[in-house]
């Protein structure tokens, strides 16, 4: 079977991309069909468009596929790995309303300390790094859990949520993989300064 | 390994899913059961296991991956004959009845605890697996299928979703580098553990919840009606579901109804 791992062959790279994007856009136009007609507001889409449209998350997330990609190796993947596991923990605090004082401070904080460590090229030790993922985890966690009760469909809205998060670390991933080539990762710790500079704005805010 | 057969791999992948897609747009199509397929079988809690257990099948060498399909298949037959039996089963665990049964959370947190670790751990747990996962499919088809009388089409239509989604998605990816599956394998297991942990945990614990809820309904109420008197043999959906192997109402565990009943 070695040879359906095997893809040196030119002829195989012509017929993946276009294989591989029509099966996405197949599946594309499934789950938005399957969405639109049968949930309302609170689905899919609801949690599907938290992460993206609430640039807070949005930054911390991309922060932390960005930041896994600089430092290379295993925590290109350990880092968005972990961070929707510990995020359950603040989604369980979250749905069961008990509150936690300055969760918005702390979503603040991850999107300053996270660009800070891009803008630095930090890299600690991995637990080190992990631990760090997992505290701001929580937080992210506890605002996406505080909505999940109100929500018309929760499951689709859980799923909506998490590939949005899942989402958005791969295209830090994938910047992060690009631009590191660039000028010695110089571009990728300029984007972790501009980062760091809208935490402020949001700690500030 | 010659370019011949180089091309082969990718042109199977090509054709598997181009029969699928037009499989898919003629179930669309149907005028009795389409608008069914569309707004039941095409829901996220449908296809994510399906795709997810096609990304895991990705990752197996073909002989197993044709294995974990027929255990699959296995599955949703077992699923769908033995429903009553499962979803009694599952009734057990606290408000499983108000989440249809908390099918979805189950399999994807089994499948996910499956894919987390890499494919060293899914090799050996994929069998298993997909037999249980595919019961767990059968099982929602059985609790969403109309079907009375002998008319199993949209029965059969779920099922051959099921079957074909995996298999595409298994040879579509292997087009790509195995190295970046394994990634995406550890990737996606932490996906849908997540999903499994926070849907299940809220659904376990919603009655303790504070906050008023909103429960879901599966169909939504937007469903198309399907009724006996179009002489489809279909039944309205927000009907109480007939179980394989009974006939009269009385028969009928009823759980679809209590689920929708507000």
């Amino acid at each position: 079977m070695r040879q359906f791992h095997s893809h040196k062959g030119p002829s195989v790279n012509l017929l993946a991309l276009p294989l591989m994007a029509s099966f996405v856009l197949l599946a594309g136009s499934q789950a938005a069909s399957a969405h639109v007609v049968a949930t309302g507001t609170g689905g899919l889409t609801a949690g599907f468009e938290h992460p993206f449209t609430g640039y807070d998350h949005f930054l911390a997330m991309f922060a932390v596929g960005l930041w896994g990609a600089q430092m290379g190796g295993r925590r290109v993947w350990t880092l968005p790995v972990a961070f929707p596991l510990v995020m359950v923990i603040g989604g369980v605090l979250g749905i069961a309303g008990l509150p936690i004082p300055y969760i918005e401070t702390g979503i603040a904080l991850s999107i300053l300390v996270l660009g800070a460590a891009i803008a630095a090229a930090w890299k600690p030790w991995e637990w080190g790094s992990l631990l760090i993922i997992a505290f701001f985890a929580i937080c992210h966690g506890y605002a996406h859990g505080a909505e999940l009760p109100m929500a018309a469909n929760p499951a689709e809205y859980a799923v909506g949520f998490v590939v949005a998060t899942g989402l958005i670390h791969i295209i830090g991933i994938v910047v992060g993989l690009v631009l590191g080539r660039i000028w010695q990762g110089w571009l990728c710790r300029g984007l972790g300064a501009v980062i760091a500079v809208c935490g402020v704005y949001y700690l500030v805010a | 390994m010659t370019s011949a057969g180089q091309v082969f791999v990718p042109l199977k992948a090509l054709l598997v899913l181009l029969l699928g897609a037009g499989g898919l747009m003629v179930a669309l199509s149907l005028p009795e059961t389409g608008d069914w397929f569309a707004q039941t079988w095409l829901r996220v809690t449908f296809l994510l296991p399906a795709l997810a257990l096609g990304f895991g099948f990705s990752l197996l060498r073909l002989w197993l991956m044709g294995a974990g399909l027929g255990f699959w298949a296995l599955g949703i037959g077992l699923g769908y004959y033995f429903a009553g039996s499962v979803l009694a089963l599952m009734a057990q665990i606290p408000n499983a009845e108000n989440h249809h049964y908390l099918l979805f959370p189950a399999s994807v947190l089994l499948l996910g605890a499956g894919l987390l670790p890499g494919r060293r751990v899914f090799v050996i747990l994929c069998l298993p697996m997909s037999l249980l996962i595919g019961i767990g499919y059968g099982s929602s088809v059985a609790l969403y299928d109309p079907s009375r009388e002998g008319v199993y089409l949209i029965a059969l239509q779920a099922s051959g979703l099921g079957v074909w989604l995996p298999l595409t998605v298994a040879l579509v990816l292997r087009v790509s580098g195995r190295r970046w599956r394994e990634i995406g394998c550890h990737i996606l297991g932490s996906w849908l553990v997540t999903v499994g942990l926070l849907y299940g945990g809220f659904a376990v614990f919603e009655p303790l919840i504070p906050v008023p809820s909103q429960t879901s309904t599966e169909p939504a109420p937007t469903t198309p009606v399907f009724l006996e008197q179009q002489g489809t043999g279909l039944v309205d959906p927000l009907a109480p579901p007939v179980m394989p192997g009974t006939s009269s109402s009385s028969e009928r565990p009823g759980f679809l109804k209590d689920s929708i009943d507000p």
